[in-house]
């Protein structure tokens, strides 16, 4: 079965993709995103929390007092309605916090949106120097996911990216925008 | 010998009870409050990284907001009845 693309980690030419300030003539290469093997730790949250009330509601129901059950079965329904609506809320958070921690490449900048899309840096192609990807751990490796590192000429130093799928193709890509940008702006094609 | 039955056990039950409802509504008040700051923030989010996906998400968030608004009236209403 063949993975939708907004589920994808690397998205080339990504569609419908833009960001606040894109100019005209810019154009979104490549979309990254966290792996999706990173959503391992929420999803099995969200697991955790589904099972739950069917534990703790038979206890709550075994409550009673003079013979009678203490809590109404409508007020254990608004429990259940409450819990399982609070477990929307959680997977729509995560969900939508791997969604939108990005990173693009675009034909004239490198654009890092982190957590919540609140923090954003901007850098020029032409003011990277150097990318670097770096497969930490065991388990990353396994899974063939890692960090790309890219250090600039420009304020803010370094761009870090972690947890991407298949990190050396990502460098490899980065490299050969910003190499293909430096030809076109020293007038070499 | 009505105040000794104010302060009877299955009185202390039944206001227990109550408190606890009452609780309940508050969580779900905070909730709902958190429900509306995340909408917001999703706005944000959406305005920052345009995707083709941005209706879905405002529904589901407004879909939220419903649903913990729906939670308060429950809670509401098992106080009362």
């Amino acid at each position: 079965m063949k993975r939708p693309q907004y589920l994808n980690s690397l998205i080339k030419n990504p569609e419908n993709t833009s960001y606040e300030g894109k100019d005209h003539d810019e154009e979104v290469l490549l979309l990254i995103r966290r792996s999706i093997v990173t959503t391992f730790t929420w999803f099995i949250g969200g697991i955790v929390y589904f099972v739950t009330p069917f534990i703790i509601i038979p206890l709550i129901k075994s409550v009673t007092y003079d013979g009678r059950a203490v809590f109404d079965n409508f007020f254990i329904l608004c429990l259940i309605f409450f819990w399982y609506m609070s477990l929307f809320g959680y997977l729509l958070r995560e969900f939508l916090d791997w969604y939108f921690e990005v990173f693009l490449v675009t034909t004239k900048k490198i654009i890092d949106i982190d957590k919540g899309a609140t923090n954003i840096s901007e850098t020029l192609l032409t003011n990277v120097q150097d990318v670097t990807s770096e497969t930490p751990s065991m388990f990353a490796q396994i899974f063939n996911i890692g960090n790309i590192k890219i250090q600039t000429a420009a304020e803010t130093k370094e761009f870090e990216f972690g947890m991407v799928d298949d990190p050396s193709k990502v460098r490899d890509f980065i490299s050969d925008t910003v190499a293909r940008k430096d030809q076109t702006s020293h007038g070499i094609n | 010998m009505e105040l000794i039955n104010i302060f009877s056990e299955s009185a202390m039950v039944q206001t227990g009870i109550t408190v606890l409802k009452g609780f309940m509504i508050f969580i779900s008040l905070i909730y709902f409050i958190y429900a509306i700051t995340f909408s917001r923030r999703i706005k944000i989010m959406n305005q920052n990284l345009k995707t083709g996906y941005e209706k879905t998400f405002n529904g589901m968030s407004k879909f939220h907001i419903f649903l913990s608004l729906v939670s308060i009236i429950l809670f509401l209403l098992s106080i009362i009845y």
